[in-house]
């Protein structure tokens, strides 16, 4: 690359989407017709089942009034607050406490978890509000403004629509209708997530099943990355969308892909979608997949006033579509570009296969060209 | 398996295989994870010493022609022993907590549950102390104690006691947005139902003599069935009613090339028999098939359950200690009415 930036569409920021998307195997296209036949049952002619009674959680110990027993107590809960943080139990009352802990954690983390239906595909999702806003996967909303089904572990169903969703994230938000007293999480942030604090996900892996409540795994967050936040609780079809909880029961990620070992399970980090809150809410869809990037084939230099093209890929769509090296893009469709990020930019807000006019001066000409833009990679 | 893997991602998104190698073995090299799981990780495990002590007396490792095949737990001190039935296979050998290793007869089978008891030749032997108690909370700490003074793997309890219905037949059709009748909306090609010459707009009046009140009451009746059993439908052809015999397909068989069955066999075997069980704890615990049939202990280190399968690939399965009670004790009386009949030893 001749010096400078070389801001190559290839080099975008990375869109780490690693391993398999978590849907349930009934949703491809392929066998979307086939999957009616049984989600489509259940959905339409079930008697949902009442949800399966909950073991009570056993009771903590009451604090006495004595100062003594109140400082033990306090004592002990900060130790129990630095095993959660990244600590290791060191015996069975460490693991007592922990268990006290889960128990009474996951009973509310379960009610505030949805198996979600768009269509044929089956997902997870949470909800964060009591009027009904549901965190969930790109993947598994699909597109704004579809129908979904909710339900609830009490056995409740909602309709519902899907809002926006970012596809380089894998984020996506759901909204309920008319409810407005739902049990729900409160959302989290990402940053100060410490590599090593344990973690619980939950999620309706392989489907809503009627006679299951949402399945609870633990787990510890083993990596933390701006694009994923990796754990071992392991996740499978249909987590797609659950959440992901911290020791306070804060959604702090929302589950997305795997790749082939059981300690990579990777969640969207939750700050995501307090960051474009906006964009979602509005029902936006923006960002790709990855490999699904769209791609037009040249280089340039990010540090001149105007977006010229310093090499020209072979084979690209830029080199079939006639672009050559040293060509100044003035304009992309009817947007007016004013240097090589903004070419950058407006490639990045269009898709695959996006047939686009390019507006080019060549020395002292114009011209204008067509291109198909093409796939990453 | 990589390109396995890289084909089925890409065929998840609707992408041609090429376009997400590189990204795939970029990201996956880069997701590393830098900590141990937690069920791997020796701190952890070595937590749970004080719980599984006691259990680990009464478990045995079970080989079969020389392998390491299943775990399992003394449940009478005169050397028997339960475990996982459909592991068994050759010579039969047990290894207890002592270190003696000693060939075994399997005296009693219920395939219903997959559990069997063995008979090894020892007395006097530490019998597993059964929960007495409740089946614990979601949430609960779980450990399957090995013969080492870790356990073999711990976890959580994911979701109560409940059945693991034995894999459904289907017909492999869709059904008609109507309550009643089950109608028929399509019929998947090479399916059971194609195969027996359903066609579209057929309504299902009768699945071996019994009524069907509508659609939903279709998919259960259906369901109910195993794969490869027969069933004789009554339907409703343009107002003439004809009888026709369909052997079912399953449901997994369906949806071939069945992506949950990918996902759920990414990182590690399942069991092979992992489904038809009456009542099953659903644990988190990561085990191999050959670390089933043994015990599932809670942190009092009593027995909740026998590990009976690694389900998929965010779950195993343990029998409730009532159901494999129940079942040891109608084994080990029908061993004892033989032999005292047969006048064996």
């Amino acid at each position: 690359m001749p010096g400078g930036v070389s801001c190559e569409f290839m080099n975008r920021p990375s869109v780490n989407k690693p391993g398999v998307w978590l849907m349930p195997s009934w949703i491809s296209t392929a066998r979307r017709w086939a999957a009616h036949a049984v989600v489509g049952c259940v959905l339409l002619g079930s008697s949902l089942a009442t949800a399966a009674p909950m073991a009570a959680p056993e009771t903590m110990p009451t604090s006495t009034a004595t100062s003594a027993s109140t400082a033990a107590a306090s004592a002990a809960s900060q130790h129990l607050s630095q095993i959660l943080a990244g600590g290791s139990p060191s015996g069975v009352s460490d693991l007592r406490a922990m268990q006290d802990h889960f128990r009474k954690l996951s009973e509310q983390l379960l009610q505030c978890t949805v198996g979600v239906e768009v269509g044929a595909a089956q997902g997870s999702g949470v909800i964060i509000s009591k009027d009904g806003y549901v965190l969930t996967a790109a993947h598994v909303a699909g597109q704004p403004k579809r129908d979904v089904v909710f339900k609830m572990a009490d056995g409740r169903m909602f309709r519902g629509k899907t809002l926006g969703l970012n596809r380089t994230m894998d984020s996506g938000l759901m909204k309920i209708d008319g409810a407005d007293d739902l049990p729900f999480a409160e959302i989290g942030v990402s940053t100060g997530l410490k590599e090593g604090q344990w973690c619980l996900a939950t999620g309706h892996p392989g489907g809503y099943q009627s006679d299951r409540q949402p399945v609870l795994r633990l787990g510890r967050i083993l990596l933390l990355q701006n694009l994923a936040i990796t754990t071992d609780c392991t996740l499978v079809g249909g987590d797609s969308g659950g959440p992901l909880f911290d020791m306070q029961g804060k959604v702090i990620g929302i589950n997305s892909r795997i790749a082939n070992n059981l300690s990579a399970n990777m969640h969207v980090p939750v700050g995501t979608f307090t960051d474009t809150w906006k964009r979602l809410t509005t029902a936006e869809a923006w960002g790709h997949y990855p490999g699904n990037e769209p791609y037009l084939g040249v280089a340039g230099d990010g540090d001149l006033p105007e977006a010229k093209i310093t090499s020209v890929r072979p084979s690209s769509p830029a080199f079939k579509a006639g672009f050559q090296a040293g060509d100044i893009v003035l304009k992309l469709d009817d947007q007016d570009l004013t240097d090589f990020l903004s070419l950058t930019e407006a490639v990045a807000a269009r898709q695959p296969g996006d047939k686009v006019k390019v507006l080019v001066q060549r020395g002292e000409e114009t011209k204008e060209l067509s291109v198909e833009l093409g796939k990453k990679g | 398996m990589t390109n396995l893997f890289f084909a089925e991602a890409a065929e998840m998104m609707g992408f041609k295989n090429s376009t997400l190698a590189a990204a795939l073995g970029w990201v996956l090299l880069a997701t590393a994870p830098s900590l141990a799981p937690a069920t791997e990780d020796h701190r952890v495990l070595s937590a749970f010493r004080e719980v599984v002590a006691e259990p680990a007396k009464s478990t045995v490792q079970i080989f079969c022609d020389g392998y390491k095949a299943a775990l399992g737990a003394v449940v009478d001190s005169n050397g028997y022993v339960v475990t996982k039935a459909s592991e068994l296979k050759g010579k039969i050998e047990c290894q207890l907590h002592d270190g003696r290793k000693l060939e075994a007869v399997v005296v009693g089978r219920d395939p219903a549950v997959d559990l069997a008891v063995l008979k090894i030749d020892a007395k006097d032997l530490p019998v597993v102390a059964w929960s007495e108690g409740a089946v614990p909370a979601v949430g609960s700490w779980l450990a399957t104690p090995g013969l080492l003074a870790d356990p073999v793997s711990v976890g959580v309890l994911s979701v109560s006691p409940r059945k693991i219905a034995a894999p459904s037949g289907a017909l492999g059709i869709q059904l008609a947005n109507v309550d009643r009748p089950a109608q028929i909306e399509e019929v998947v090609p090479d399916s059971a139902a194609d195969k027996a010459g359903l066609e579209a707009g057929d309504a299902i009046l009768k699945v071996n003599g019994k009524e069907i009140s509508g659609r939903q009451n279709l998919v259960e009746t259906i369901r109910s069935f195993m794969p490869g059993e027969k069933v004789e439908l009554v339907i409703d052809r343009d107002d003439t009613e004809l009888t026709i015999t369909a052997t079912l397909g399953s449901l997994s068989q369906l949806f071939h090339g069945d992506r949950s069955e990918f996902q759920n066999a990414l990182g590690g075997a399942l069991s092979q028999r992992r489904a038809g069980f009456p009542s099953v704890i659903q644990h988190d615990s990561i085990l191999t098939p050959a670390q089933c049939g043994g015990p599932l202990v809670d942190l009092d280190g009593k027995v909740v359950g026998i590990n009976i399968a690694r389900a998929g690939r965010v779950e195993t399965y343990a029998l409730t200690a009532p159901v494999v009670r129940e079942v040891v004790k109608k084994l080990l009386e029908t061993h004892h009415t033989s032999t005292a009949a047969g006048g064996k030893k």
